[in-house]
């Protein structure tokens, strides 16, 4: 069966949802900082990415309001689902398999 | 221009922009982007960067994802809808095509295809007229398999179900106007012509 990856988006958003639940601007604040800000995603990648994790079932909305200072009524707190987990956990094993794989082959780039 | 006024500028163009999402998804979506859009203008502006930078590449990338949702919003109607559906849309293609020629005066086909369709590039030759009626006639019939698919609806009385086959009752609307276009066309020409003041 043909195995299905992550897009960088997706992967991103799962990895700032892994550590806690976070609103939009949260993840994207936690998605820069995870990529040394070499991931820059703009209101509509992050929504468009969100809609399709929602409906897949990769991340669910959340009841908690774990920002106090920047508490808002509009904002809507995202929690990653056992199902993200499992694909977030996939993905990390895949790289980690690559970049193992790599270091066996003996090039030099990889650290 | 004061930095409160280049926010308020920023963030009425992206709410503009936002407004262009599909109805289902602004619904679900439209205050959360411009929550997160005002956080990132705010965050900007305190650390001194480039709101206009910002505003652009956000807008840019709200453009891409509006022209994403709705490819997907128009993918997922297709195939909800029902194989009469289907059968219909793709039936009223030739006419479909045939509109854009007309309306383009013929310029968006080329010299060679001209050749084919017409004598001069004015009179339609046998190839052309098989073309063009042949457009037209699968207009009615697009209509009556449109139409097949639909019955079944109408006879439960349930409007829900009718609410739910938007795109047949739309495109049943659409073929209707079309084709009472056509009919008034073909009247208003025949009453011309029996006055002698046709071509």
């Amino acid at each position: 069966m043909k195995e299905k990856h992550l897009t960088p988006a997706v992967f991103h958003i799962l990895l700032a949802l892994s550590i806690e639940e976070r609103h939009g601007y949260g993840i994207m604040k936690q998605v820069a900082t995870d990529s040394l800000g070499k991931v820059k995603m703009g209101p509509g990648t992050l929504y468009g990415s969100i809609k399709r994790m929602l409906d897949t079932g990769l991340i669910e909305e959340s009841e908690a309001r774990v920002d106090p200072e920047m508490d808002d009524a509009r904002r809507i707190y995202y929690k990653i689902t056992i199902v993200g987990e499992k694909a977030l956990k996939d993905e990390l094993e895949r790289y980690s398999h690559l970049v193992k794989l790599t270091r066996k082959l003996g090039l030099a780039y990889v650290g | 221009m004061s930095d409160s006024s280049r926010k308020r500028i920023a963030r009425k163009t992206m709410r503009t922009v936002v407004r262009l999402y599909p109805r289902r998804f602004r619904k679900r979506f439209e205050d959360q982007i411009l929550r997160t859009f005002a956080d990132l203008v705010d965050d900007i502006s305190d650390h001194g960067r480039s709101m206009l930078l910002l505003t652009v590449a956000s807008l840019y990338d709200a453009s891409v994802g509006v022209v994403q949702e709705w490819t997907k919003e128009l993918v997922t109607t297709m195939l909800k809808t029902e194989t009469t559906t289907r059968i219909a849309v793709v039936l009223c293609v030739p006419f479909a095509l045939l509109i854009a020629a007309a309306l383009f005066d013929g310029t968006i086909l080329n010299a060679q295809l001209l050749s084919i369709v017409t004598v001069d590039g004015q009179q339609l030759n046998g190839i052309g007229r098989v073309i063009v009626f042949g457009s037209v006639l699968l207009l009615p019939i697009s209509l009556v398999v449109n139409l097949a698919g639909l019955i079944p609806s109408f006879r439960q009385h349930n409007p829900a179900i009718l609410e739910g086959r938007v795109s047949s009752v739309s495109l049943a609307a659409v073929q209707t106007i079309a084709l009472l276009t056509i009919a008034g066309w073909i009247v208003t020409e025949t009453v011309s012509c029996s006055r002698g003041i046709c071509d």
